[in-house]
């Protein structure tokens, strides 16, 4: 396999509140290879935005990466860079789309202003070749007529074509990484779906990397090849996608499988993991997932487990103790309390 | 829009009708008549006033004085000041170039000055240079204009030329549009000069609306820069200021701009005393006299020219609004 | 007479001579050969505006002396005697049968107006048949009540008819001929308001019209071939009248050289301008008295002991310096020092609050029931002073209220807008107790519409005084011609006044000018501040750097 286009290691993001500090991202590493699409999964407060937000320099105080990060594109050390370096990347080599384009579109430019922006920054276009740029960004996004939208503000553009031009706007320098975060959850499902196909296409056309970050593993399923699973700022299972489906190492990622609506089964209700995301301010010790998790014995109440693996990776002691995958609690695992 | 405006126009009329029929009879209510400036002068009989009175009309009933002056007015005829015997529209055409300008100047004064800090607070918030800039705001806020005024002719215009090598470029005159050469100098002498005249009362006048526009600028680009399309513009790699100055300040602007509209009456009230203070020959200075001298007529014009002045601020916010922002559109 | 001599040389700065014919004019220190005195621009600070150049509408002080001393030539003058002496016209003769009076001018040949035409006899007519046609609506008409008609003898000789009466010349001393070529066409209706007045006039005197900017500035220029018979050219060659209402700003002008007279200095202002070493203090007499009114009518002054009571309670002596920092006299009749029938015979009433006590008592206002204020028959010695917003008025209510509670006297002191205070006291109801205002008039009194009985009621008897033997001498002056007979009429009307207290008189105001050093030979007095403007020169050196001189 070809060298990564993207390594993150060891990164810890924390949140410095006066005497608190908040681990939030807590010693994550991941890598992403040309043409990958990896796919970011947890539930809300695990991470997963901060982490991007990380790799893209968009963070500020009193959030700080932490000494010993690294975050690696190609050769360059992003964590090392000044801002005005950081700023010749961002939009350029690496883009990155949000969860709510209504409000991550500025109200007052143009869409067309806005894609041509970055072109002209990065590119140094003129105001004729960018405009030219985002026409054909959007038309390649699947804007119809967009000789005419180009000149539309956002709020004249419905949710799901608000998304492609922000996707247009993210692309449109053509970079090697798309980090997407949440880029459908505020859009109707119908309309999700549209999304999605588009980014595949896109990145399949373009020949990019891509991280897609959703709280909906079925979502990522869908798009990615493999995929984090990330738990208390830290990732819990990494494989590639069909294989965490069919036999999901962790036991977070189990919880987050049943609790996926299945057409072959017919629940009265969707089970949901029990107990809820601890906070960043005091993490759990020992396993971070140990209070919520109906194997945990005492070992994982004293010792916090490493990531271990080759190809299909966890952090739980059951690797070491796979016998144990007993549930000791009383009920099914992740069973409605 | 054009319809909108127009509509809006409209609507004004019977607005103005309303505000000037109240200033008629405050006016009327108010002891004293125009005849009164003479009331004190010792060389002015008794026979004079009362004939001065019935010249004016002034001894006929309210209504008919009302009806009259409403006559002449719908018909465009400002009529005659009493007090200074010329056509008010003649007094008018010498004086609202000259507010224009002042009040034109401090409103532009007030919002680059106050922007410019705002956006730098904003910036740089809980900063030293941000304490130091709210405190002074607070400050110069809270100063009336009048002292103000004269503070400013104290020590930019008094002490300014007491003081050795105190910098010429902080010297200015204490009064006046033009200097006594002014009619001896070239085109940009004359322009430089004009400047030179306009810049303590146009301060004096501007500076305290100027502190309260930087408040304002400061929490709404602090609203601003936590949106979303901030991060969103941040991770297309535009760089710092230029998210401030093109991204996050236009959007800024919208709740400001409000502050047009509502600046405008404020700055022609205190155009009233800061043209009095410089001697800056303006419609401050005429409305105040006017009212002084019982000038019913000249009290009713400015009061018109100042309504109308109002009225047209609001609708340039509007239109201002509509500008900057595309969601806005007048039916 | 000699006395108003002496308070001229005792207010003014510089002691100099101002003579029509006479061209050789001395100054304080001569170095300055009379040659290179001419040019420059002095520029004068006002701090109100004057309202046209139109003699048939103008009503302000300011324009009068623009009229009568910068723009427009008056047929006579006063000197400095406050004698009559020829000006525009070169000299007059009177005949006079008792019943009529006629009066005629020789008019000087050379005085042209400013476009070129000369003023003639035809422009004096033109002028008095307006003023008479205008009748009421002339603000000064009661100036020319006694004039009946006015006939032109030959281009440079006019003839009046008028009743004989006392200073029948005094009226040309402040009324300039107007245009009759220029403003001759104008309809009646209309004179008043032609833009002549304040756009485009067009005069005759010493300095030609250049500019108005109304409530800004007046700009003048000197007539270069200005007649030496009346003072010839002026030295200085533009004067420019600005117009600064507020004092502090008039101030900083003075001193940072913008300006290089400022008209009427605060007293509180006096001291700074004097320890300014680029600038001086001129002070001078002025007509203006300030007063307290009684209203008679009212039970507590109603009684003239009671008003004397009242003047004797209070402390005029300190009120002016206090108020005035020095700059005035304590004042005791309504004819001024200056004026020619002023009775210096008498003395003010003096600050004695024990016999102002003691006529309190006599007249039955005591203080029964211990609370500080008197009270008789259930009236409490209790009144409300009112007066304009003015600094100085304001600081004379506070004192006049401190002065009089030592002697059992409650003041309310409170301050109206002018106009209202106007209103009040002139209003048929009378509805006030007493009142401070300062009174200026012309230097022919008529003291009838103050202090003669009257029914019904004049504008002017606010005072509410009635004394038949005052009205008796009133009407007698007001028909004598002979100044030796009306003399002791006056002295005696004057001594009635001083013992009846319709008002208690409260100082002669004092005027200060702030002068910039390098302005010359400047002379004010109880005439006026404009009376030598053709004397008024710069020194050389310290000119403002502009227009090219122009001397002749």
């Amino acid at each position: 396999m070809s060298p990564p286009i993207l390594t993150v290691e060891q990164l810890r993001t924390y949140i410095h509140r006066g005497e608190q500090t908040l681990r939030a991202v807590d010693g994550v590493s991941l890598s992403l290879h040309a043409g990958e699409t990896l796919g970011i999964v947890g539930e809300s407060g695990c991470g997963k935005s901060l982490t991007c937000l990380s790799i893209m320099g968009l963070i500020e105080e009193p959030v700080r990466i932490e000494p010993g990060s690294s975050i690696r594109l190609h050769d360059r050390e992003l964590s090392e860079l000044s801002l005005r370096e950081l700023e010749t990347i961002r939009g350029n080599e690496i883009s990155m789309i949000f969860q709510e384009p209504m409000t991550s579109l500025n109200p007052v430019w143009t869409v067309g202003d806005q894609i041509a922006e970055p072109v002209r920054i990065h590119r140094r276009a003129d105001a004729g070749e960018a405009r030219a740029r985002a026409i054909e960004m959007l038309e390649l996004v699947g804007f119809p007529n967009p000789e005419e939208r180009v000149d539309s503000y956002p709020h004249e553009l419905s949710g799901g074509m608000q998304q492609r031009a922000m996707i247009a706007m993210a692309l449109a320098c053509e970079p090697a990484v798309l980090i997407a975060d949440e880029p459908t959850t505020a859009l109707d499902v119908t309309i999700q779906a549209e999304i999605i196909d588009l980014l595949a296409d896109l990145q399949r056309r373009l020949g990019m990397a891509m991280i897609f970050v959703s709280h909906d593993l079925g979502v990522v399923s869908q798009i990615a090849d493999r995929v984090a699973v990330m738990y208390a700022g830290q990732v819990v299972e990494e494989g590639d996608v069909g294989d965490m489906f069919r036999r999901p190492r962790h036991p977070y990622t189990e919880g987050l499988l049943r609790c996926l609506p299945r057409l072959d089964r017919k629940v009265a209700r969707l089970p949901v993991i029990p107990g809820d995301v601890p906070s960043p301010r005091d993490w759990p010790g020992g396993c971070r997932f140990h209070p919520r998790c109906a194997y945990a014995w005492e070992r994982c109440l004293s010792a916090a487990p490493a990531l271990t693996g080759e190809e299909h990776l966890s952090r739980c002691w059951l690797e070491e103790e796979p016998e144990r995958r007993v549930p000791s609690r009383a009920g099914e695992p992740g069973a409605d309390s | 829009m054009t319809s909108y405006l127009l509509r809006r126009l409209l609507y004004a009329v019977p607005l103005l009708w309303g505000i000037l029929t109240l200033v008629f009879f405050i006016m009327h209510a108010a002891p004293g008549d125009p005849s009164a400036m003479y009331l004190l002068n010792p060389n002015v009989s008794q026979e004079v006033v009362e004939q001065i009175r019935s010249n004016w009309g002034l001894d006929e009933p309210l209504a008919v004085q009302y009806w009259s002056w409403l006559v002449n007015f719908a018909s465009g005829d400002f009529g005659l000041s009493l007090a200074q015997q010329r056509p008010i529209s003649a007094i008018l055409a010498d004086r609202i170039p000259n507010t224009l300008l002042l009040s034109g100047t401090a409103l532009v004064l007030i919002f680059l000055i106050g922007i410019a800090l705002g956006v730098i607070q904003a910036v740089r918030q809980y900063s030293t240079l941000d304490n130091v800039l709210t405190f002074g705001a607070l400050l110069i806020y809270s100063m009336p204009t009048f002292w103000l005024g004269l503070m400013l002719i104290l020590i930019f215009a008094h002490l300014s030329y007491q003081i050795d090598g105190w910098p010429e470029l902080l010297r200015f005159p204490a009064s006046g549009t033009t200097s006594i050469q002014y009619d001896m100098l070239g085109f940009f002498g004359k322009l430089g000069d004009r400047i030179h005249h306009l810049i303590l009362p146009a301060f004096a006048l501007g500076v305290g609306s100027a502190a309260s526009v930087a408040r304002y600028t400061r929490s709404s680009m602090l609203e601003v820069i936590r949106q979303d399309y901030i991060r969103t513009a941040r991770a297309k790699g535009v760089p710092g200021h230029r998210v401030i100055m093109k991204h996050a300040l236009r959007n800024a602007m919208l709740p400001i701009i409000t502050l047009l509209g509502l600046y405008l009456p404020f700055l022609l009230s205190g155009s009233v005393l800061v043209e009095y203070v410089f001697a800056w020959p303006g419609m401050g200075d005429t409305i105040i006299k006017a009212i002084l001298q019982r000038d019913y007529p000249l009290v009713m014009a400015t009061s018109f020219v100042f309504a109308v002045m109002v009225v047209i601020g609001n609708l340039l916010a509007d239109v201002l609004y509509a500008v900057v922002d595309p969601r806005i559109r007048y039916e | 007479m000699r006395r108003a001599l002496k308070l001229v040389a005792l207010v003014a700065c510089v002691t100099a001579c101002i003579d029509a014919g006479d061209r050789s004019r001395e100054n304080d220190d001569a170095p300055v050969p009379e040659e290179l005195r001419f040019g420059g621009t002095a520029v004068v600070g006002f701090l109100a505006e004057a309202s046209s150049m139109n003699e048939f509408a103008s009503n302000d002080i300011n324009s009068d002396e623009l009229q009568s001393y910068v723009l427009f030539t008056t047929l006579v003058r006063y000197d400095e005697d406050l004698q009559l002496v020829p000006y525009l016209a070169e000299s007059w003769e009177t005949t006079s049968d008792g019943e009529q009076r006629t009066l005629t001018f020789h008019l000087r040949h050379a005085v042209k107006w400013h476009d070129g035409a000369p003023t003639t006899a035809y422009d004096v007519a033109f002028t008095f048949d307006r003023i008479k046609a205008l009748g009421r609506l002339f603000p000064r008409a009661a100036s020319f009540s006694n004039y009946d008609s006015a006939v032109v003898q030959d281009s440079f000789t006019v003839t009046f008819f008028l009743k004989p009466h006392p200073g029948f010349l005094d009226p040309w001393s402040f009324t300039s001929p107007m245009p009759q070529h220029i403003l001759g066409d104008v309809p009646l209706a209309e004179l008043q308001q032609d833009p002549f007045g304040s756009v485009s006039p067009v005069g005759n005197g010493p300095f030609r019209f250049v500019e108005h900017r109304p409530g800004d500035r007046w700009v003048f220029e000197a007539t270069t071939d200005f007649p030496e018979a009346l003072g010839g050219r002026p030295y200085v060659d533009r004067l420019v009248y600005r117009i600064i209402p507020e004092p502090t700003t008039m101030l900083a002008e003075l001193m940072s050289g913008e300006l290089d007279v400022y008209l009427g200095v605060a007293p509180s202002q006096v001291e700074q301008v004097e320890s300014s070493p680029t600038a001086r203090v001129l002070r001078y007499e002025t007509r203006i008295y300030a007063f307290i009114n009684w209203n008679a009518r009212r039970p507590l002054f109603a009684d003239p002991a009671v008003r004397r009571a009242l003047t004797l309670g209070i402390d005029r002596e300190r009120l002016v310096e206090a108020v005035r920092y020095g700059m005035g006299e304590v004042a005791y009749s309504p004819l001024p020092p200056y004026h020619w029938a002023h009775n210096s015979q008498l003395q003010p009433l003096p600050y004695d609050p024990d016999s102002a006590r003691a006529l309190l008592d006599a007249a039955g206002w005591v203080d029964s029931d211990g609370d500080g204020v008197r009270e008789r028959d259930g009236d409490r010695a209790s009144f409300e002073l009112i007066t304009n917003s003015n600094p100085v008025r304001e600081d004379v209510l506070e004192i006049v209220a401190s002065d009089l509670a030592t002697v059992g006297v409650e003041v309310i002191p409170r301050v109206l807008e002018a106009q209202t205070l106007g209103a009040t006291i002139t209003g048929s109801d009378r509805d006030f107790d007493a009142f401070v205002l300062g009174w200026g008039p012309q230097f022919e009194q008529n003291d009838r519409r103050i202090f003669g009985c009257a029914t019904p009621e004049g504008l002017f008897h606010w005072a509410g005084y009635c004394n038949p033997r005052v009205d008796e001498l009133l009407d007698r002056v007001a028909s004598l011609e002979d100044r030796a007979q009306a003399l002791p009429l006056w002295f005696e009307y004057q001594e009635i006044i001083q013992r009846d207290q319709p008002y208690t008189f409260l100082y002669y105001e004092t005027r200060a000018i702030g002068i910039k050093n390098r302005l010359r030979a400047v002379e004010m007095d109880v005439r006026g501040t404009l009376i030598n403007v053709n004397d008024w020169w710069i020194e050389p050196g310290s000119r403002r750097q502009i227009a090219a001189s122009r001397s002749p």
